[in-house]
């Protein structure tokens, strides 16, 4: 399971060092860190296209999971700029 | 530990919480948003956690271990009994009936038979029209990992190549990385990082190791031709397996 820990690893660090970094420029939109945050998920997850089969299809659903939280996001912005 | 509660799914359970109650405190009581940003960094990773670890096969690797020794103890001492000493020839799944699996002649001297029809499903088969084409027919760990393949790989060295590390690397654990080269009818695969090591045995010797064999049987796939085991070892902390794929 080395792939399983690599893949934890790479996504835990370069999620620790963006909220570094956002917090170290003054970031305070919780809506960026979460699109950064997730933007780099699904990123990792794509570069590791070694995974096995059910791991892939399973990370898959978290990535849905990811991409409606940044959906109704983007509806929140859209509806605060309408109203 | 429970049942189905492995490190990953613990490691998981232990970020949701505190993340869930950092990001909910920090945003709605604290009302700092870098401490929320941290929570919800926490609950990412606990998410991807928790689903990896639904994913880790329930059978401890140790047990495991001990069937396939059970199982490479088992054919050894029938290699052994027989005297056989020829080398293993792995069939595509077209020449056996059903699945790839890996043909010891057991008269040494014919080198390289023509296996043009299906073999039957048996442990002794006859493979020739000659009085001496005989040979053991035998599941090996290359048969079990063939089967884990999503599809079945192309005939050229980058399909075969994806196809073995996704299997060494990503389903099976046992290492790092494949590299394979094709020249003519000969293809050389480099394994890298190897976990795993061979035991020198006489089934060793006719079978190849656990890794030549995978690597064997998944190019017998995707040639859709038998491959014999010409040469395997380690070098340079790479496991090398070079393959003659027959007519």
């Amino acid at each position: 399971m080395k792939i399983y820990n690599s893949y934890i690893l790479t996504v835990a660090s370069l999620l620790l060092v963006t909220a570094v970094i956002l917090v170290a420029s003054g970031q305070s939109s919780l809506e960026f860190y979460y699109i950064l945050y997730i933007l780099e998920a699904l990123a990792v997850t794509e570069l590791y296209a070694h995974l096995s089969v059910k791991a892939r299809s399973r990370l898959s659903s978290v990535s849905v999971v990811l991409f409606l939280g940044f959906l109704f996001i983007v509806a929140q912005k859209v509806i605060s700029v309408l109203v | 530990m429970g049942r189905n509660i492995n490190p990953y799914s613990w490691a998981g359970i232990s970020l949701l919480i505190p993340g869930g109650l950092l990001l909910v405190l920090s945003y709605f009581i604290i009302l700092t948003n870098w401490l929320s940003a941290l929570g919800l960094a926490m609950l990412i990773l606990s998410f991807i956690l928790l689903v990896l670890g639904r994913t880790i096969p329930r059978l401890p690797p140790e047990f495991s271990s001990l069937l396939l020794e059970t199982g490479i103890d088992n054919i050894a001492a029938i290699v052994e009994e027989l005297g056989i000493r020829g080398q293993a020839i792995y069939l595509p799944s077209s020449l056996t009936s059903g699945r790839p699996q890996a043909l010891i002649p057991l008269n040494s001297k014919s080198c390289s038979p023509l296996i043009t029809k299906t073999l039957p499903r048996r442990f002794i088969v006859r493979y020739g029209d000659g009085p001496e084409d005989v040979g053991l027919l035998v599941t090996t760990t290359g048969t079990i990992a063939a089967n884990m393949l999503n599809s079945r790989p192309g005939a050229n060295s980058a399909e075969l190549e994806s196809a073995l590390t996704s299997l060494l690397m990503g389903t099976l654990g046992v290492a790092g990385g494949a590299r394979v080269f094709n020249h003519k009818n000969r293809v050389t695969v480099e394994i890298g990082s190897p976990y795993i090591t061979n035991k020198n045995s006489w089934a060793g010797k006719s079978l190849g190791g656990p890794l030549a064999s995978v690597v064997a049987t998944v190019a017998a796939e995707a040639w859709n031709r038998p491959v014999t085991i010409t040469q395997e070892g380690k070098r340079h902390g790479r496991y090398l397996v070079e393959l003659k794929v027959l007519e």
